[in-house]
């Protein structure tokens, strides 16, 4: 029987049980399916699972360009910390000396400072725990009245560890030991493991020596095989050094890293925000010094390495580039001068404002009122701030100007106001360009103004923590004098800061790329020596090797893929916040998913290959395949349970492309450009063409399938990549005499020209030879030519006649039945291409003559030798030519097979000419290379060749400041082209030499005699049935 | 000279009676037997759990360790004799005012707090939970004699409850100083104290606490911990703030909340699988077992510690002896206090504060103070009156 009091008591209890019991219903009931979701999200995570791209194949199945597995080596430092002997050696000892002990300090004294940590004893480390003094052979700690605020107890658990891991105890060893320690605690933890083991201390002392020296064995024998980064050459010495050197970076890296999130929790803003100065005068940070155990130098350093870093990293490396790409993305509505000033200015602002503007929607600058840290500060410290925010800090606080009524273009003047420094009227500029010099103008300019802005806000900052340290009593200054942070500022920070060391100890970082298969091998097989190192797969674009080998086969036909730029970053933003969003959904609903799957399918990854030029940018859609993402529910225990996977979405491997280039040929044209053998028996070949070789060599079926595509040089002067030249024309590039057989042809055909006509090639009265204003070639001239003898012998004055006698709507015919001045085809898109959207890469100069008015006399003069508004690519030439020489004119292709799919080839266009016309023309420049008087007899003869083939030469001045070389030759640029077989062409070719002093005859010849003569052309012609002479 | 009437007896048999097993009420025994083997089975099922995912914490051993040093405790509570108990009470209390006061300079300092002496074989001493049962004492003294008739009685009173509150609060530990009132005012109306003067009392503390908040008196960390606790009871909010000021509360509601009506299961739980949730073994236990255990389970835990605080009260109504009689309420007061803080802080109810479960949180000084408080409910309680039929507690 209970009293009254009692009773009242009880039901006081009765109630309160009840409102707990109730609240636990509500949470566990009424609100289970929220955080049942919660909780999921927590075990939740997903991961992007890269595609393949398509592999780029030639006409046999030789791949040319394909994704390869690679491996990165990387590291986690947390592990090697607690695992490998020289972390171990040198976080103890950082913990004993409370400094960062380098590991290279700790490498030359390992085996010395292992023994003396195993010779601690537990009673030693306990007392260090409660302040008292320690000694080691070559460390004195001394006692402290109060150890409790160096973290004794934690500290000596540490040491603990780390002895421990140095003697290798397991935990049953471990419990015995301790238990051993009971009645002897100032035994060394050496001895007393030695009598749980059995052994003598001596004996286990000589173990843990050996374990010291091959644990840096072991480094040494990864060092050797691992290329780092900047790493010196020399010695196997230098390599390990170098390899410690990482790992201490890597050790910097995680316990900057750490004391910065430690920080931004305390503080509420990064550390790099405030200059290192500053931070290291106005702010207590003794109490992160003691978390990571480091001596006020290791600090000061923090706050220098932390600063360099926000300059960077984050800001000039990551939210300045996308603020500036920003301003242009939408390139119909250049951003103004309110649009400039607001974007940039949130960069001085904070988090949010930086945010909004990364997200394209800047704070207006005359309404943005935080200011980076000194917004943020209120309550961060025992003493307040002063009242800052109502004072103009930044220029964009003045009143005056935020009441300014200027307008339009006028509104600039208020840049200028706030950075008299600047430039406004660069600023207007270099926002309307669209050329990557544009670009680096905007950034320049913006990265200066936000320089000198900063330059303010530092100077603000700086003033007000003086205030703040001038009004600061005693008690709200740390120990070295700056300024304590509020109570309870630090609770939660310290309440995670095992988390946070955890977390970033174990985030890995690459400490070389591609390391060769010993070092995989090291790794997976013997992963106890080397604790924190990883080989990590990755992906890279493989391409075959060119002759050359400094460039890949087909360098600048395949063309290149590049990590996603900036501005495609700054472009996806709105939708990898959204794919974020979706991805942290536990649980999502059909929509959801679909949205979740396209996005991922959308959203580039930062390492993704993206095509960029050649056929890798116009096929990319084709070789770009599809993310999948998988999911993981639950965690991972060290027995691998708990967990499932769930695939959302498989990837899809990109398409193959298949070529119709044929390496070999490849390998053969690319070779012979880039280093064609001298034809030192002919006296006028031009020595400096040969120095530094710049032309093409296409070669084609007669039916449009290009065989190989060569272009020389690969590289610039100072090694940046060059212009492509079979479908490009860097500079004005007439055709020259090689379109005469085309006029010859239209001429007959069209204009009823009489071929048996002469026309008198000889000395005129002026001393030269030709017609009219056209000076032929040939010193003494040709004499009296008709149009064979004309083509044989490549007469300008036959040519400048008959042009004379075109008229402007007969070149504009010729030159569109040929298919100048006409895509080549090759930028035709395979037959699954849904017509949406653009494709980049193939670039190719199309619109190749002016013909579109009236031509005088003189030019059609020109016009009839291929000079003056007449210019051509290689492609298109060799297209031409196919056409003379089959009666067809074919489309040109580069693809035979897109994923498996072929592609058809286009319906070569009958050209609308009479075969007499074209067989006579196809006689003619049969002679050019048959004949004695044939202009590319000498080098293209039967007997050199070993077999018959047609063809003509060209060569047209170049004009402007390059036109002569210093001994006053001009230069040029000459042509070959042709085809053979004469009655059945397999092949067409066209080589093309720029930049030279020596005519066709005495220079482009050659280069097509050698390719000609090629043993892969060779091969390749008597694979298509030719019968072929050995060449003399 | 203080003289009973009795000749206080020398030796061991000052401090010691024998004990008198057939008076000892089993079923608190039972009852809190099978609370501490609750804690077991989920520390033990913690302790496995990190093992599984490689997680540096206190071992189940070391908890059983704790226990074994905290039976001598219990069966010191067991034998004491009261009369010694009841003249030696002050020397208790100044003892652990003393303690309490070597704290800022000898303790060690965790979480930003100082709360911690470290003593030898790993056992560290937190002299607040100590508190609590010296103050127990303390005021069962101060009301041997005192009806709290007039301000003067109240005023002794409030000064043995203010002083250790003081100590702790300073600390700063605001959870336990906190939770030293209700034991005060709860001892205080067994005492004998108006239950009007008591509801007063407590509404002026609720018009101080109002006053120091309106004129900002608190400190700007105490007020951001009311502030979040405010904004805890919106889940979305407190979902929003989950990385912020609200991560504990988030981790231990997203726990509590994924148990559902019967619970994941042992060790099963996310606060366990995760380890996110601070303080698993100890401040937040309850969060673990809600989740583990679900609605059912920690119904079951609620009703069990409801069912130990009442019959600890049943068995100090029937204490004749007044002293005993109050330090066994006293101690129903204690755990009944402790239990209702530690879930409603968990619950959200409370804003955050560290208080432990006792006989389930781990912690040596838990299990010290919640077994010496168990001992003495027990041993005191031996000395009962089986056939009162009148209000034991009555002025």
């Amino acid at each position: 029987m209970i009293g009254e009091r009692t009773q009242r008591l009880l039901v006081l209890f009765v109630l309160a049980t009840l409102v707990l019991i109730g609240r636990v219903a509500w949470i566990q009931l009424a609100e289970h399916e929220i955080w049942a979701e919660e909780a999921a999200r927590l075990v939740h995570s997903g991961r992007v699972l890269p595609y393949t791209r398509g592999r780029i194949l030639d006409a046999r199945g030789e791949v040319l360009a394909r994704d390869v597995e690679a491996y990165h080596l990387t590291l986690a430092y947390r592990p090697f910390r607690r695992g490998h002997p020289l972390g171990q050696v040198a976080h103890a000892r950082s913990t004993l000396a409370m400094r960062a002990v380098g590991l290279a300090e700790a490498r030359h004294n390992l085996e010395r400072w292992a023994d003396e940590l195993a010779n601690l004893s537990p009673g030693e480390l306990r007392e260090f725990a409660r302040g008292g003094a320690l000694s080691t052979v070559s460390l004195d700690v001394p006692a402290v009245d109060d150890g409790r605020a160096e973290s004794r107890g934690s500290r000596a658990a540490d040491l603990r560890f780390y002895v421990r891991g140095l003697l290798g105890a397991r935990l049953r060893e471990w419990r015995a030991l301790e238990d051993l320690a009971e009645g002897n605690p100032y035994a060394s933890y050496l001895s007393l493991l030695a009598d749980v083991r059995g052994l003598t201390a001596a004996e286990l002392s000589d173990e843990l020596a050996e374990r010291c020296r091959d644990s840096i064995d072991h480094l040494g024998f990864l060092a050797a095989r691992v290329e780092l980064e900047d790493e010196p050459a020399g010695s196997s010495g230098a390599r390990l050094e170098a390899l410690i050197g990482a790992l201490e970076a890597s050790r910097r890296a995680v316990e900057g890293a750490a004391a910065s999130a430690l920080f931004e929790e305390a503080s509420g803003f990064p550390a790099g925000r405030v200059d290192p100065e500053t931070l290291a005068r106005a702010f207590d940070l003794e109490r992160i010094r003691v978390l990571l155990r480091w001596d006020r130098a290791d600090l000061e350093d923090w706050t220098r390495r932390a600063r360099a870093r926000w300059l960077g990293t984050w800001r000039d490396g990551y939210a300045l580039p996308r603020l500036v790409a920003e301003l242009t993305l939408d390139p119909s509505s250049p951003a103004d001068a309110d649009r400039v000033i607001s974007t940039l200015a949130a960069l001085l602002s904070s988090e949010a404002v930086i945010e909004a503007a990364l997200d394209g929607e800047p704070v207006e600058w005359d309404e943005l009122d935080d200011t980076a840290v000194l917004s943020a500060i209120d309550g961060v410290f025992r003493v307040d701030p002063p009242e800052l925010v109502t004072d103009p800090v930044m220029p964009w606080h003045d009143p005056e100007l935020r009441d300014s009524e200027l307008a339009g273009e006028e509104r600039w003047e208020l840049l200028a106001a706030m950075d008299p420094d600047g430039d406004p009227e660069a600023w207007q500029a270099s926002l309307v360009g669209r050329r990557s010099r544009d670009r680096d103008r905007r950034y320049a300019l913006a990265r200066a103004l936000v320089m000198r802005w900063e330059e303010q806000l530092q100077l603000a900052i700086g003033a007000a923590f003086d205030r703040m340290l001038e009004g600061a009593e005693l008690d709200d200054l740390g120990p070295a004098g700056g300024l304590r942070f509020a109570r309870g500022r630090f609770d939660r920070a310290e309440e995670r800061a095992a988390y946070i060391l955890r977390d970033f100890g174990a985030r890995r970082r690459t400490l070389a790329s591609e390391p060769s298969y010993d070092v995989v091998y090291l790794l997976t097989r013997y992963p106890e020596r080397y604790p924190g190192f990883e080989a990590q797969e990755s992906r890279r674009r493989e391409r075959t090797a060119a002759p050359d080998e400094r460039a890949p086969l087909a360098e600048h036909l395949i063309g290149t893929v590049s990590r996603a730029d900036v501005r495609a970053i700054q472009r996806q933003r709105a939708a990898e916040m959204r794919l974020r969003e979706l991805r942290q959904m536990p649980e999502r609903d059909e929509l959801e998913e679909l949205e979740l799957v396209a996005l991922v399918e959308a959203v580039l990854l930062p390492d993704e290959a993206n095509g960029v030029s050649g056929i890798e940018g116009f096929f990319d859609r084709e070789l770009r395949g599809r993310n999948g993402y998988r999911e993981q529910r639950g965690l991972d225990d060290v027995e691998g349970a708990g967990r499932t996977h769930v695939s959302v979405k498989e990837p899809v491997d990109g398409e193959d492309v298949w070529l119709t280039l044929e390496a070999d040929l490849q390998r053969a044209a690319e070779q012979v450009i880039n280093r064609p053998e001298l034809p030192v028996h002919d006296p006028k070949y031009d020595p400096l063409w040969y120095e530094r070789p710049t032309g093409a060599i296409v070669l084609l079926k007669p039916s449009g399938e290009v065989l190989a595509a060569a272009s020389a040089p690969l590289f610039g002067e100072d090694d940046p990549p060059v212009m492509e030249r079979t479908l490009r024309r860097p500079t004005f590039q007439p055709p020259g005499s090689v379109f005469k057989p085309f006029v010859a042809t239209w001429a007959l055909d069209r204009a009823r020209l009489d071929p048996s006509v002469t026309v008198d090639c000889s000395v005129m009265a002026d001393g030269t030879c030709g017609y009219g204003d056209v000076r032929c070639w040939k010193q003494w001239g040709h004499g009296p030519v008709d149009l064979a003898a004309a083509l044989e012998g490549s007469c300008n004055a036959y040519f400048a006649w008959l042009g004379e006698n075109l008229t402007t709507a007969d070149f504009h015919g010729l030159a569109h039945t040929f298919g100048f001045g006409e895509p080549t085809g090759v930028r035709t898109a395979p037959p699954s291409d849904d017509g949406l959207g653009t494709r980049g890469g193939l670039a190719e100069n199309v619109s190749a003559y002016v013909f579109d008015e009236h031509l005088r006399d003189s030019l059609r003069r020109r016009a009839g030798n291929g000079l003056g508004r007449i210019e051509a690519t290689p492609m298109q030439i060799g297209r031409a030519m196919a056409g003379l020489a089959t009666g067809a004119l074919p489309s040109l292709r580069l693809v035979s097979m897109v994923g498996g799919e072929p592609v058809p080839p286009a319906r070569p266009q009958r050209l609308p000419l009479s075969e007499g016309a074209l067989a006579r023309v196809r006689d003619a420049l049969v002679l050019v290379t048959q004949s004695e008087s044939g202009t590319a007899y000498q080098a293209l003869n039967e007997e050199a060749l070993g077999f018959r083939l047609a063809a003509k030469t060209g060569s047209a001045d170049l004009v402007g400041r390059s036109a002569r070389d210093e001994s006053g030759r001009v230069r040029k640029h000459t042509w070959v082209a042709g085809w053979a077989p004469i009655d059945d062409p397999e092949l067409v070719f066209v080589i093309f030499v720029h930049d030279t002093s020596a005519t066709s005859s005495h220079g482009a010849v050659y280069v097509a005699q050698e390719i000609l003569t090629h043993a892969s052309v060779r091969t390749w012609l008597r694979g298509r049935g030719l019968a072929l002479e050995e060449p003399e | 000279m203080s003289w009973d009437g009795q000749r206080p007896p020398l030796g061991f048999r000052a401090f010691m009676v024998r004990v008198r097993w057939t008076q000892i009420d089993w079923m608190v025994m039972l009852v809190a037997l099978v609370l501490l083997a609750v804690g077991m089975v989920f520390q033990s099922a913690m302790a496995e759990v990190d093992a599984a995912y490689l997680r540096e914490s206190p071992t189940f051993a070391s908890h059983v360790k704790k226990v074994v040093v905290a039976v001598p405790i219990l069966l010191a509570g067991l034998v004491v004799r009261p009369r010694w108990l009841r003249r030696n009470s002050y020397l208790v209390y100044a003892l652990s005012i003393v303690l309490l006061m070597l704290v800022p300079l000898i303790g060690d300092v965790r979480n930003n707090a100082k709360r911690w002496i470290e003593l030898p074989f790993g056992f560290d001493l937190q002299p607040s939970e100590l508190a609590k049962i010296a103050l127990v004492l303390a005021l069962a003294r101060a009301f041997y004699r005192n009806r709290l008739q007039t301000v003067e009685d109240w005023l002794g009173a409030a000064l043995l409850a203010l002083l250790p509150m003081a100590l702790v609060a300073k600390q700063p530990d605001l959870g336990t100083a906190l939770s030293i009132a209700p034991i005060t005012l709860g001892m205080a109306y067994l005492a004998g104290a108006k239950g009007k003067t008591i509801a007063g009392l407590v509404l002026s503390g609720a018009l101080a606490l109002g006053f120091a908040w309106h004129f900002e008196l608190i400190e700007d960390y105490q007020k951001r911990r009311v502030d979040t606790w405010l904004q805890a009871f919106d889940s979305e909010e407190l979902i929003a703030d989950r990385k912020g000021a609200s991560y504990h509360t988030y981790l231990a509601r997203v726990a509590i909340g994924n148990g559902g009506w019967a619970g994941q299961g042992l060790g099963q739980g996310i606060a366990n699988q995760t380890g996110h949730l601070p303080e698993r073994g100890s401040d937040s236990i309850f969060a673990v077992i809600a989740e583990e255990g679900g609605l059912l389970g920690a119904t079951w835990l609620l009703g069990l510690y409801l069912l130990l605080v009442a019959l600890i009260l049943r068995r100090a109504g029937s204490i004749r002896e007044r002293f005993s009689r109050l330090v066994v309420g006293g101690v129903a007061l204690v755990f009944g206090s402790h239990v209702f803080l530690h879930c409603g802080v968990m619950l959200g109810l409370l804003p955050l504060t560290g208080l432990t479960l006792p006989l389930v949180s781990t912690g040596g000084s838990s299990l010290l103070a919640s077994f010496g408080a168990l001992g003495l409910a027990l041993g005191l309680g031996t000395h009962h009156e089986p056939a009162l039929d009148s209000d034991s507690f009555r002025p």
